[in-house]
């Protein structure tokens, strides 16, 4: 089915409707000034990461008990969709620690937390391609994302007892109603776009997938 | 509706989404308390940035989602002709 | 197999016996892993001697990275002995329950990184000049938890990793990341001990993260590794 420029008209409409939203209608914060707007889009962005990693860990564990193709394909899917929107937040957290604070990083719980686990999870998209295709491969990197995504607490507690300073409490409870009429569309319209870049993925690897079973048939029945 | 208009539409829709952050307006200087503030916190962003920042990001995104799709089609093309081909030889052996 | 098959404790001893006895004997892991922590011991010595004020705050970070480096070789040569004549198929397919093999790799890594640890830490005491002996117990156990902690995620991915392109590479940073709760809490944690920096409640809540740590992947390794091996 053509269902791609359908999800892709309606996505980068979305998109538009909650950059207008963000931009336009949302009140201008007084301390922060434009910067605060990154809000908006970081925020969502770094809670679609999270979904895609639990998504990951999930389907990996899926494909520990089972070990069907399709629920490794929806993991690895999962893992690049989440690792599309950590890199949103980690390019888009800088630019508003630029403004709020006076530098590009700082060691900040969150900042650094999600840093790590996307590392943690770069780590599976390159094991995935570049350490070969075999069985033995895809079960390595179910294992990496099963013992990853619980990381994400053990990490957070540690990066937040090292450095105990958050502005995130400042600016959720700072929220006037416009701000959330802001928030939660572009949430919407971010999870539009998760899902499209989903469905996209999945359907490649699992088609990708079914091409090489039927090959290896193909070579089979001509080698009768 | 063919796949060219909807792409049409979807690259409209997002030049119409990057067009929020170049029309808004920026800070009144005096939204900072102090000399100091306004230095230290808003010279430092302009929605110039963020629309750059926002523009780099989407077509990326989008980009990627496009690619993916072609990919795709081309992989589902194959999938289509490696069956026939299958159900062929296997009609033939069997 | 004839007979009741043996108890998951004296299988557990077993692998455990034969690794420790094997290592004992031919020195190779202990030799590799000793040498190379001589070197780094040099290295960070070099890179961060300064004024024994700093050396103090320099050390805790010094000491976790030698740990770090030699975990990963150890981690990395886990298998390697029953690389040689398939043996690691055997071990996989023999009736014994595979988790106790992992357990006794696991307890077998730990107690080469934390060897190695034993003979880094004093050089590096001597070489940067920090009284470390009146917080060694401390200091130890904290390096123990570490050794722990890499041991319990490295092993089980290094089983993994033998099925993949680049192992050697891949390894490291795989397991990098994945330890990094427990890196954090031994470097703070030490330059707690030191005195160097001070936590709200002392080392006591970075203890207990690693042993958290430690405990959380240990369990949840031995409790997957039955799905994560097969033939």
């Amino acid at each position: 089915m053509k269902l791609f420029p359908v999800m892709a008209v309606v996505g980068a409409a979305a998109v538009a409707a909650a950059h207008y939203l963000t931009f336009i209608v949302a009140p201008m914060e007084r301390t922060m000034g434009a910067a605060q707007r990154i809000f908006y889009f970081h925020v969502p962005s770094a809670w679609l990461c999270y979904l895609g990693f639990i998504l990951g860990f999930v389907g990996s564990i899926v494909y520990l008990y089972n070990r069907k193709a399709k629920a490794d394909a929806f993991a690895l899917a999962a893992v690049e969709v989440g690792l599309c929107f950590g890199l949103i937040v980690l390019l888009t957290g800088p630019l508003w620690a630029r403004a709020a604070w006076g530098v590009w990083w700082k060691w900040e719980p969150r900042l650094t937390s999600m840093a790590l686990l996307f590392l943690i999870f770069a780590a599976y998209w390159v094991l995935r391609s570049f350490g070969g295709r075999g069985e033995g491969v895809r079960r390595f990197a179910a294992v990496l994302a099963v013992f990853g995504a619980p990381n994400i607490l053990f990490v957070h507690v540690a990066v937040k007892k090292w450095r105990g300073d958050h502005p995130d409490m400042v600016v959720s409870n700072g929220l006037t109603s416009d701000m959330r009429l802001a928030l939660y569309p572009s949430l919407l319209a971010l999870l539009i776009v998760f899902f499209l870049l989903l469905h996209l993925r999945y359907r490649a690897h699992r088609d990708a997938l079914t091409v090489q079973a039927i090959r290896r048939r193909l070579a089979r029945l001509r080698g009768i | 509706m063919t796949v060219k208009t909807m792409a049409r539409a979807a690259a409209v829709s997002l030049g119409l989404a990057l067009l929020a952050p170049a029309l808004a307006q920026d800070a009144p200087p005096e939204a900072a308390k102090t000399a100091f503030e306004k230095t230290e916190r808003l010279e430092n962003l302009r929605y110039r940035h963020l629309w750059i920042a926002y523009g780099t990001i989407w077509l990326v995104v989008f980009g990627f989602a496009f690619r993916t799709w072609q990919r795709s089609e081309r992989t589902a093309k194959e999938l289509d002709d490696l069956k026939s081909r299958l159900a062929d030889l296997e009609g033939r052996n069997g | 197999m004839s007979g009741a098959a043996p108890g998951y404790v004296a299988i557990l001893s077993a692998v455990l016996v034969k690794d420790l006895r094997a290592e004992l004997r031919s020195k190779e892991t202990l030799a590799t892993m000793g040498l190379f922590g001589l070197v780094m011991t040099f290295i960070l010595a070099f890179g961060f001697t300064a004024d024994p004020a700093t050396n103090r705050r320099v050390i805790p970070g010094a000491l976790w990275i030698a740990l770090l480096f030699a975990g990963t070789l150890g981690v990395g040569r886990t298998f390697a002995r029953e690389a040689k004549d398939d043996a690691f198929s055997a071990l996989i397919l023999s009736p014994a329950p595979r988790s106790a093999v992992l357990l006794a790799k696991m307890i077998v890594n730990f107690c080469l990184s934390l060897s190695v640890m034993v003979l880094v830490t004093p050089l590096l005491a001597i070489m940067l000049r920090v009284d470390l002996l009146p917080s060694l117990g401390p200091i130890m156990l904290m390096l123990a938890l570490g050794a722990g902690g890499f041991a319990v995620v490295g092993t089980p991915l290094a089983v993994m990793a033998v099925n993949a392109r680049f192992a050697e590479v891949l390894l490291p940073m795989v397991v990098f990341p994945m330890v990094s709760p427990v890196l954090i809490g031994g470097v703070k944690g030490t330059s707690v001990i030191l005195g160097t920096t001070f936590g709200d409640d002392g080392v006591g809540g970075w203890i207990q993260l690693m042993l958290a740590f430690d405990v959380a992947f240990g369990v949840g390794g031995l409790f997957l590794f039955e799905r994560m091996v097969t033939e």
